[in-house]
């Protein structure tokens, strides 16, 4: 019985068996066969049939030897067995019985999608079965399959369940139709109503949208005829219909050459391979030869529209379409909340997104989602994350830089470190030149960045090469206009021509500097020098007319901050002690650090 | 022969809740059928399968059961042991005050079974559905009337009957003692009572 051909013969004895033995050890014998114990099921049956002395025609008889035999029960049911006797028939009788009972509802109740490919017959067995049998009449389900879906014994045994757990008792026998079956089954369709009938097909989708309500059974007939009628050849119906299928998708996909003229022309034949004969319904592999559009139809179907696959294959536009959606939805997370609404010239760079995407699931360090390496370099500024002002400026803001704005977080959570940036800082600084014209042009800061709008004056596209002085440091807050705090520092180093026109907002006192044009530079100078020699370079030009735009004065101011950074610096540290209007940097270093013990300050310059 | 029998017959009744019910019934019906092959073939088998462990009495009684009936050696010496009887977490309610026609078939049969003193019934809870159990005590050839109240109570539409028929003396097992408190009267021979032949020989 564990041989290839276990399966049939235990099919057709148990089949065999029907009748010989209770029918609830028949049922328990199914289901063993249906779960594998084949040898299990063998064992009952011999001991019981062994144990009854039963009388079996020769074939029956030698089928149990040869299973008992196969399953090593330790019965030798040949030797044990009453010796075999042909039979003319079944002494067994049945009758239909009511037509609406409970055994028929319960069957009506069954998912459609047990019962697919299937024709239900209800009779009711009035002679006892097996040497316990249980009370009569005894409800027989019989159920022919058209086309072998699954296993019979399964199925049989799944229906039992689903009747058991209905509350009905009753046994159920699984028939190939056109086979030859016994004559205790044949006996029984002779007296047996039809319950419910579906064709291969029909009904796997009534499954789901539909359930089956309790019906007579002939109302019930018609609506299956009438769900047959409206339902799509599914794959369910058919397993060796779906590879096809999808074989013919994918090279529809591939080749989206399918015209549209055949795709109807296909709809048009969907009723005809749905009415198609049972006869024919088995031959479900060949049909998909000789349509090949029924493929299609069927993938068009599964998705729910009404169209064919051909309608949804071509990718290019489907993906126009679609990428923006997701890139849309994706400007409305916090992430991206800097972009700016999607217009024509985004757009065109909208691809971008794709390959950030990934970034984030793909990224090996789990605490590097975009904003959290920014906050964690730059310090506990909370405050700069949702930068509200950058929503009132991003209507008139180019797209470009918005982007840039938008992608360039992720890019530096994946490089954390900033040596790279500093390598590609030159190129990417005079590729974004343009883009920050126009935010110098409204004059404001709406990255709230001080340190790179303020650069960004109308006509000065100079300040970028200036900076290279410092590029140590600048580059990296250059890189990444969204953070705040690093432009805060940048400030330090800008030029006076550069900090003057910013409006600046900040509610820090060092960084803000006098928003009056030619005359704040005086008054630019002392605020800052008193608060630390940063913006000691904006401080330097003190007279208005040593201020122009010119790229040698501005590093001749820029040097001789630093010059005086220096002795500040010095300064300070000797008398940083009782320097109580102290930077942070310095006064913090200075109040918080002994260093100076181990290591002098002097000597540490 | 006899003893076979017999000794086979206060094996499956101390299985009682060890044992499935679609199984034990089976069993005890051929034990009443008389099919031992069956028996030495099958109860050995099932034991391992469903890893039911017999104490060193209940060992006893199954070699002297199922040994001449052709069980396999090598399976009788698989079977585990057990120091105790696992006592099974079920519980029993006397049931309704009527007495259906299921019940009236037993009484029927079981007064003109000789030696039998009592019966009792019971309903098991525990599973899916509560189990009817009928409890006979004192019974000649105790395993021939089981089998027949279970074939009775089948027809009636039992599907597992679980029918105990004890001893009229000494102590039963954990699980009867508990269905014979849980459970109703259904009628009693007082004039039964002495002569009775069998007794219990386990202990529980």
């Amino acid at each position: 019985m564990e041989n290839e051909t276990a399966p049939d013969a235990t099919h057709q004895l148990l089949l065999a068996l029907a009748g010989r033995v209770d029918d609830d050890l028949l049922a328990w014998a199914r289901e063993l066969v249906a779960v594998g114990e084949h040898a299990h099921a063998a064992e009952l049956l011999t001991a019981s049939l062994v144990t009854d002395r039963a009388v079996l025609p020769e074939p029956v008889r030698a089928g149990l030897a040869d299973a008992a035999r196969a399953a090593h029960t330790g019965l030798d049911a040949a030797a044990t067995l009453p010796p075999a006797r042909p039979e003319d028939g079944t002494a067994h009788r049945f009758e239909p019985g009511p037509a609406a009972d409970a055994v028929s509802a319960a069957l009506l109740a069954l998912p459609v999608r047990q019962l697919q490919g299937c024709r239900v017959l209800l009779t009711r067995r009035v002679t006892p079965a097996g040497s316990a049998p249980g009370p009569l009449p005894h409800p027989v389900v019989l159920v022919e399959v058209e086309v072998r879906t699954c296993p019979t014994d399964v199925l049989a045994y799944q229906l039992a369940v689903a009747l058991d757990r209905a509350g009905v008792r009753a046994s159920v026998e699984v028939l190939i139709a056109g086979a030859t079956v016994p004559a205790y089954h044949a006996e029984a369709l002779r007296n047996a109503h039809p319950i419910r009938s579906f064709e291969i097909g029909d009904s796997f989708l009534a499954a789901a949208d539909t359930p089956v309500a309790p019906a007579p059974p002939a109302v019930e007939n018609a609506q299956a005829a009438a769900i047959a009628d409206s339902r799509v050849p599914t794959r369910a119906a058919n397993p060796e219909l779906a590879e096809p299928r999808r074989r013919k998708r994918f090279q529809q996909v591939a080749g989206s050459a399918q015209p549209a003229a055949a795709t109807s022309a296909s709809n048009e034949q969907l009723p005809n391979t749905r009415r198609r004969s049972p006869a024919r319904a088995q031959t479900d592999d060949s049909l998909t030869t000789h349509m090949p559009n029924l493929a299609e139809l069927i993938a068009a179907t599964e998705d729910g529209t009404g169209q064919t696959a051909a309608t949804e294959v071509p990718a290019a536009p489907h993906r126009a379409t679609r990428i923006p959606t997701v890139r849309s939805s994706a400007a409305e997370a916090p992430v991206a909340a800097a972009s700016v609404p999607a217009d024509s010239l985004g757009r065109d760079d909208r691809p971008l997104a794709p390959p950030r995407r990934p970034a984030g699931p793909l990224n090996a360090h789990p605490a590097l989602p975009s904003p959290s390496p920014r906050l964690r370099r730059c310090g506990p500024v909370p405050a700069d994350r949702p930068p509200l002002p950058i929503t009132e400026s991003t209507v008139v803001q180019p797209a470009a830089s918005a982007r840039f704005d938008a992608i360039e977080p992720a890019r530096r959570d994946q490089e954390p470190l900033p040596a790279p940036e500093h390598g590609r800082w030159p190129a990417s600084a005079h590729a974004r030149t343009p883009t920050f014209t126009p935010l110098a042009e409204l004059q404001t800061d709406p990255f709230g960045i001080t340190g790179v709008a303020q650069a960004a004056e109308p006509g000065v596209a100079p300040p970028v090469p200036a900076e290279d002085i410092c590029s140590h440091r600048l580059p990296t807050e250059k890189e990444r206009p969204p953070t705040r705090p690093v432009g805060r520092r940048a400030a330090r180093h800008r030029s006076a021509g550069e900090t003057e026109e910013i409006p600046r907002t900040v509610d820090h006192p060092e960084d803000a500097p006098p928003a009056s044009g030619a005359v704040a530079p005086d008054e630019a100078a002392r605020p800052t020098t008193e608060a630390e020699g940063v913006p000691e370079t904006a401080a330097e030009p003190s007279d208005p007319s040593l201020r122009p735009e010119s790229l040698a004065r501005m590093l001749l101011a820029r040097l001789q901050g630093e010059l005086l950074e220096g002795r500040r610096l010095r300064v300070s540290r000797r008398a940083g002690i009782a320097d109580g209007s102290a930077p942070n940097r310095s006064g913090g270093r200075k109040s918080v650090v002994p260093r100076p013990r181990g290591n002098p300050p002097d000597s540490a310059d | 022969m006899t003893q076979a029998e017999q000794a086979c017959h206060d094996l499956l009744v101390r299985l009682a809740g060890r044992l499935p019910d679609e199984l034990l019934w089976r069993l005890r019906d051929w034990l009443a059928a008389g099919g031992h092959i069956a028996l030495g073939a099958m109860l050995p088998r099932e034991l391992l399968r469903h890893r039911v462990g017999l104490t060193d009495e209940e060992r006893e009684l199954l070699v002297a059961a199922v040994a001449g009936w052709g069980a396999s050696q090598r399976l009788l010496d698989a079977v585990l042991p057990a120091h105790a009887a696992d006592e099974p977490d079920v519980t029993f309610r006397p049931g309704a005050d009527g007495v259906d026609q299921a019940a009236l078939s037993v009484l029927a049969v079981v007064r003109g079974h000789p030696g039998a003193v009592e019966l009792r019934q019971g309903w098991r809870s525990g599973g899916r559905h509560e189990q009817r159990i009928v409890l006979v005590l004192g019974a000649e050839r105790p395993w021939t009337l089981t089998g027949t109240l279970q074939r009775l109570l089948r027809v009636h539409g039992d599907r597992t009957p679980c029918v105990e028929v004890l001893p009229p003396h000494g102590e039963p097992p954990a699980y009867h003692q508990a269905a014979i408190i849980g459970s109703a009267q259904l009628w009693r021979s007082t004039a039964a009572l002495v002569g009775t032949t069998t007794s219990w020989t386990g202990g529980g």
